[in-house]
């Protein structure tokens, strides 16, 4: 016995808003009589009478109460039920850029198909079925169902995508949703990717049934196309490399071609050796524009033959030093005439209110905090006691730095930043928008030495140390020169024209602002469909174009992605050989289970409720007549 | 009870015609004005009934000579008839609030009957009749509403207009109005008192010691309810409230305690039963369980009150 909504118990009190009632009409109540002359010989009793004796009205009300509240509750009861159901079965289905790899005639992905039909056919009529696909994420195609139909017409809908395969995430979701309901499903994965890439206990993978396709290992891809041309330089100066890799087992010949804006300006010959990488340099380009790397004959595998990057053109940046220091100035003036493209204005910060600003800009300021806050990247350099933007706690000296954040794009490939010169720095609160960068350690706990953050929409950095004289040209500190380059590098402004590079699989999220700008993404397959949630999943390697009334960017989706490349994988040991034979699938006869249920009988009770108001009702009016008749 | 729902319900022509073979019996009492109640042991010179002879004495009536005496013994004697005399009643009905409570013994109701029974009776005898009803006196009042004469079964209908005008409120004050009313009043006679009686003994002994002072023959009609007889069952527990007094009493009817009720009830009773004795004033307990007719045709016949015409 139990309850099924324990939420009902406070109604319970109403029993004991009846018990006041009872009381409080028994205190009210007087009965008159003509005279108190005889009663005078009996004893007042004051205690006993206010005592609640329960009448038998008040016990049919009490019970009628109580049978509502019981109904309310909803009262079970367990009961031992027998059910006949199917098995269960749960299929997950490898839809990665792998899958498109050509086996003969056909796909490895249409190989696949026909496995994962031919388990839902041989099915008995009660078996559940559940559909997951896997690429970069699983995902929930179809929850359990007995229309077997309608899984092979989703089995129809599903296509190979261009993006990675996380089939781990794909098997434990399906492990997950295996026991549900105290029944155990059976498990199947149709894949091309060989049972030893599963990172799951190997206990695990004895009970998933495994299909796996293909067996071609003919593919030769372009592993990287590396773009190297920083901030500061133009396309004249911007290098790039092919990194070609023979993923065969036999030698592999080819042609890759380079082109520039649909202009072929690269062309060589190659032979590879299986498993063998080769790299192409491509330099001296003479225009900005899409640059497209290209290999031939198509093998088995299309989609990583092609790849693409984004040569810019670089326009003047200007870094505005808002700084006293005459020094600094003439220092950071020294400083960009080594690094084309950057040119550096100084403003006193007296004059800095009546400076015009562009979104472009870098403004670097020296000592001084502005009151309102900026419409550009910022960089703060020790910024003085009393400013309205970073609260000094104190001042140090000669400290050590003792932490940093290799991973940011700042301090990346910077070696030895614990031996930045650090004279004299200001302790400062660090601002809730902001993360450290730097820091070090007082008897006070963490001090941050630079952090940066990201405030009303635009990147902000600050160094609570301060750079002394000759410090940035000094051959000592070249760590500092670096991490001064490195900073202003993260400041500089992405230009929205430039097409950003990502992996295909990846999820590219728009900025915040765009959700009123009705945003609309062309695929490489030229279909134009909404953005919704602000969100573009990136399925197919090429470019895409997402356009909005203000708001426009460009993407390119590479694949560049070894695990989907190689489609000849073996496994690993004999094991794996052992458990990747395809597993055979029979029809299973229905099972009987046996399961407790939970009864409910609240509806009786308010049945019974029923009655015992009519009792009730019965016993009140004959109540009512005997008073009137005596 | 509010005045409309009183109603003289034994204003039937089936019940009056069964009252019309009832008459009250008197003992003494008797008025100065001729009447049609024989008064026993009494004669005069003139009437319907013979009585006895007197010797012919100078200034009576030759007219009732009785000659065949003159002739069988030689000597005049005159006959004598039984006195008949107009009895005057006066019933002091008690209103106090303790006759309408409690409600479902209906008590008031069967006094207001009982005393529209005996008007009836009274008046079929062509005697006098007022009928007082003894109220909370005002500033400067008297404690009791007197019924203007009635002396004609004619004015019966006044008297259950006037009966149905009352209604039971106030405390008792039957010492005062007794005191009042023989003051005033020019002709004793029968005085019938129909009350609870739920006063102290002290009142009604004085009240009847001063209406046999003046000369009236007493009754005393006790009207007492179902409900204060058998007290269970109107309640087993609660608060108590005294209708004339207005003062509360918490009260669990045990058995004990309904014994003590009982006791002080019957004791009271017998109280007011041995005063009425030992005084000679006829005394009868009606219960408004017995219902109205069974107290004028069986109950009071039996204690003598009234006889068979």
């Amino acid at each position: 016995m139990g309850i099924l909504n324990p939420s009902a118990l406070p109604f319970l009190a109403v029993l004991g808003v009846l018990v006041l009632i009872y009381l409080r009409e028994r205190l009210r109540t007087r009965i008159e009589v003509p005279a108190l002359l005889f009663w005078m010989e009996v004893k007042e009793d004051r205690l006993r009478i206010r005592r609640f004796l329960p009448s038998l009205l008040f016990l049919l009300q009490a019970l009628l109460l109580l049978l509502l509240v019981g109904g309310l509750l909803h009262p079970f009861r367990p009961t031992t039920v027998t059910e006949t159901h199917g098995h269960r079965w749960i299929l997950v289905f490898d839809v990665s850029a792998s899958m498109q790899a050509r086996e003969g005639r056909t796909q490895r992905f249409e190989l696949a198909l026909d496995q994962a039909k031919q388990v839902v056919k041989t099915l008995s009529a009660l078996d559940e079925v559940m559909l997951i696909s896997v690429a970069t994420r699983p995902q929930l195609v179809s929850g359990f169902t007995t229309d077997h139909r309608a899984v092979l017409d989703l089995l129809e809908t599903l296509h190979p995508l261009d993006a990675g395969a996380n089939l781990t995430l794909g098997v434990e979701l399906a492990l997950a949703q295996r026991d549900r309901e105290g029944r155990r499903a059976q498990v199947h994965v149709f894949t091309d990717l060989p049972k030893s890439t599963l990172a799951l206990p190997e206990e695990q993978l004895q009970d998933i049934a495994y299909h796996r396709v293909g067996k071609n290992d003919d593919n030769v891809a372009i592993a990287a196309l590396q773009l190297y041309q920083n901030p500061f330089q133009n396309y004249s100066q911007a290098q790039a490399y092919v990194l070609v890799r023979n993923y065969a087992s036999r030698t592999h010949s080819g042609t890759l071609t380079v082109s520039l804006d649909e202009k072929s300006i690269f062309r060589r010959d190659f032979t590879l050796p299986s498993r063998e990488v080769m790299s192409f340099s491509v330099k001296g380009f003479t225009s900005p524009g899409k640059l497209v790397a290209k290999i031939e004959p198509s093998d088995a595998l299309a989609v990583d033959d092609q790849a693409l990057a984004w040569l810019a053109e670089r326009g003047r940046r200007r870094l505005v030093v808002v700084s006293a220091a005459k020094g600094l100035q003439e220092e950071l003036e020294r400083v960009s005439r080594s690094i084309p493209g950057l040119e550096v204005t100084s403003i006193a910060p007296s004059a800095f209110a009546q400076a015009q600003l562009d979104p472009q800009d870098v403004v670097l300021f020296h000592q001084f905090v502005p009151a309102a806050t900026v419409a550009a990247n910022s960089l703060y350099i020790f910024p003085p006691s009393e400013n309205p933007l970073f609260p000094v706690v104190s001042e140090a000296e000669d400290l050590n730095i003792l932490d940093w954040r290799q991973e940011h794009e700042i301090l990346q490939n910077l070696r030895y930043v614990e031996a930045l010169p650090l004279k004299k720095a200001r302790i400062l609160a660090l601002p809730s928008w902001a993360q450290v960068l730097i820091s070090s350690r007082t008897r006070n706990g963490e001090v941050p030495l630079a952090f940066t953050g990201e405030k009303d929409g635009h990147r902000v950095v600050c160094l609570a140390f301060d750079l002394n004289k000759g410090n940035l040209t000094n051959s000592d500190n070249l760590t500092l020169l670096l991490l001064f380059l490195n900073t202003i590098r993260w400041l500089l402004p992405h230009d929205p024209s430039t097409p950003m590079p990502v992996i295909a699989g990846d999820t590219f999220f728009l900025p915040t602002e765009t959700a009123h700008d009705s945003p609309r993404v062309r695929t490489p397959n030229q279909q134009e469909t909404p953005i919704e949630g602000g969100v573009v999943e990136v399925e197919r390697v090429g470019e895409y174009r997402v356009t909005g009334s203000q708001y426009q960017a460009t993407l390119y989706a590479n694949l560049f992605n070894d695990e989907e490349s190689d489609i000849g994988r073996q496994d690993q040991d004999q094991q794996d050989q052992a458990v990747n034979t395809p597993a055979t699938t029979e029809a299973l006869a229905p099972q009987d289970i046996v399961r407790t249920v939970p009864e409910e009988f609240g509806r009786s009770l308010y049945y019974a409720a029923a009655c015992i108001l009519l009792l009730e009702w019965l016993y009140a009016l004959w109540r009512y007549r005997r008073m009137r008749v005596s | 009870m509010s005045t409309a729902d009183l109603h003289v319900s034994i204003a039937t022509p089936e019940f009056l015609k069964r009252l019309e073979r009832l008459r009250l019996w008197v003992r003494s009492a008797r008025g100065l004005r001729p009447g049609e109640t024989p008064i026993p042991r009494s004669n005069q010179a003139w009437g319907i009934e013979f009585e006895s002879y007197k010797d012919y004495a100078p200034g009576d009536d030759f007219r009732y000579v009785d000659w065949n005496a003159v002739g069988r013994l030689d000597q005049l004697l005159v006959k004598t008839f039984t006195a008949e005399r107009e009895i005057p009643y006066h019933i002091f009905l008690d209103t106090s609030a303790s006759m309408g409570a409690p409600a479902i013994d209906r008590k008031f109701q069967f006094a207001v009957d009982l005393v529209a029974a005996l008007a009836y009776i009274v008046l079929l005898n062509s005697d006098t009749l007022r009928v007082l009803a003894l109220t909370a006196p005002e500033k400067g009042q008297r404690p009791y509403t007197p019924m203007p004469l009635a002396r004609h079964r004619s004015a019966f209908l006044r008297v259950t207009s006037f009966l149905e005008t009352l209604a039971p409120a106030g405390k008792t004050y039957l010492r005062e109005a007794v005191r009042a009313y023989s003051e005033h009043a020019r002709e004793p006679g029968v005085a019938i008192v129909v009350s609870d009686f739920l006063m102290e003994p002290a009142q009604y002994e004085e009240a009847f010691s001063l209406l046999r002072v003046r000369g009236y023959e007493v009754k005393a009609l006790h009207v007492v309810g179902a409900a204060e007889l058998e007290p269970h069952k109107l309640f087993r527990r609660g608060k108590l409230f005294d209708v004339e007094n207005r003062t509360e009493r918490w009260i669990t009817l045990s058995q004990a305690n309904l014994q003590r009720y009982q006791a002080a009830q019957q004791a009271h009773c017998a109280a007011l039963k041995d005063f009425c004795h030992r005084y000679r004033i006829l005394y009868h307990l009606a219960s408004t369980a017995s219902g109205v007719g069974a107290v004028l045709t069986e109950e009071l016949p039996k204690a003598g009150m009234l006889t068979l015409r």
